[in-house]
């Protein structure tokens, strides 16, 4: 798996360099905007988490 | 770790740790952090090239986690941004010719440098200089500046043309209202121009442009500084992009390295631009300040290694000093937002009001 990454890494750039720099731009910025959607989801999650056990624990006391 | 577009050994744990600097930083300032990518994969010995083009991807994805995260708090002003990439693209082709003529005549190398030492100090001394001096006039200082008449005086320009017509239409006017950035009405030509400027010096220098639009569209233009941050971000990533892709189209990329910075970058990005939320925009300022001025030092100690054989170890020491400067400034950060999340519970806990007693 490494191996055939490796290889591709190393030859697409040098037969297809229009279509390589374009797969660059692509994949960064399809990685940020799934690692953004990631925090959003997780820091989201953690947050509504945490209002609810407040307010459980407000109406309790 | 090999990484095979570069063809170098890194340890991908050292990558996490830059990549989690520049976010942090990123997220806070508004600034793609270009020169410290750069600098920090050069001391993991990374060849100069795939440093610059690896270094401006980062920036590219990084300023995109970092644009989205400030859209969601309202700090991005689109209108402005579009309109500034206006004059941005076609002054940074216009500066890439010149590179190449500087290039061609062998001073490239020096004029870079200096140009990068002199704004830096310029912009750095005069930011530590508004601080101080704004503290001393009111005490607080948040979104006020010294250049608060320069600002006013620049929206209220009138520059002709002042409409213009196009066939078929009718005149359409040049004049600008900017909400999102508190701007009632402003000349398209002003943040044009601006844009113009910052793409011919992301051009001639090879870096985003971030570090200077942040303070001109606060003290020059009078945008709000977290609008100016979140504006600046969506800025840095249309000059990253044109960056990213001529790197890559020359095979000067490493995308793996990139994506594994990235996903530090990303962590970092969260905290920073919370910490723009919570954090007194003053403090912004000088924090940024400090960093400005580091780079300058940093740059500064590399030309003075490159220029004196004997003195050749200056260049890993300004390395070692901008990652190392700019780590204490992300821990900083940090520190201020756990500061302003603590204050914000203890003004909560104050202000609950009592539950009235039944009788």
């Amino acid at each position: 798996m490494y191996q055939a990454l490796t290889d591709f890494l190393t030859t697409f750039n040098v037969q297809w360099p229009i279509p390589w720099a374009l797969l660059v731009l692509v994949v960064v910025a399809g990685t940020g905007l799934l690692l953004y959607a990631f925090w959003e989801f997780t820091l989201g999650g953690l947050v509504k988490l945490f209002t609810r056990r407040r307010r459980s624990t407000g109406s309790r006391s | 770790m090999l990484f095979p577009n570069a063809d170098v050994v890194v340890n991908p744990a050292l990558l996490f740790l830059l990549g989690l600097i520049v976010g942090t930083l990123g997220g806070f300032f508004g600034v793609g952090g270009g020169f410290l990518i750069t600098g920090g994969l050069l001391v993991f010995g990374v060849p100069p090239l795939f440093a610059v083009g690896t270094g401006l991807t980062l920036v590219m994805g990084s300023s995109i986690i970092n644009m989205l995260k400030h859209r969601g708090m309202g700090h991005v002003d689109f209108r402005l941004g579009l309109i500034m990439v206006c004059g941005t693209i076609p002054a940074e082709i216009l500066a890439e010719r010149l590179n190449h003529v500087l290039d061609a005549a062998g001073i490239a190398g020096p004029v870079i440098r200096y140009v990068f030492i002199v704004f830096l100090t310029a912009l750095g001394s005069f930011i530590v200089y508004d601080f101080f001096k704004t503290r001393r006039q009111g005490g607080q200082t948040g979104d006020q500046v010294s250049t608060a008449s320069l600002a006013r005086r620049v929206q209220s320009l009138r520059i002709p043309p002042h409409s213009v017509k196009l066939p078929g239409f009718r005149p359409i006017p040049t004049y600008v209202a900017l909400p999102a950035s508190g701007i009632d009405r402003i000349s398209v030509f002003v943040p044009i121009l601006v844009g113009g400027g910052i793409g011919f010096l992301a051009g001639l220098l090879g870096a985003g442009g971030g570090f200077i639009l942040m303070p001109l569209l606060v003290y020059v233009v009078g945008v709000p500084t977290t609008i100016a941050i979140g504006t600046d971000l969506f800025q840095i990533i249309i000059t990253g992009s044109v960056g990213t892709f001529i790197y890559a189209l020359g095979n000067h990329v490493d995308p793996l390295m990139a994506i594994i910075m990235l996903a530090a970058a990303s962590a970092g990005a969260q905290l920073g631009a919370t910490a723009t939320h919570l954090v007194d925009a003053g403090r912004i300022r000088i924090l940024f300040g400090v960093t400005v001025l580091n780079g300058s030092v940093a740059i500064g100690l590399k030309e003075i290694a490159i220029r004196n054989d004997q003195l050749a170890y200056l260049g890993t020491v300004a390395s070692v000093l901008l990652l190392g400067i700019s780590g204490a400034i992300a821990i900083s950060i940090g520190l201020l937002l756990l500061r302003a999340q603590l204050q914000a519970r203890r003004s909560r806990t104050e202000t609950t009001p009592q539950e009235p007693q039944r009788p």
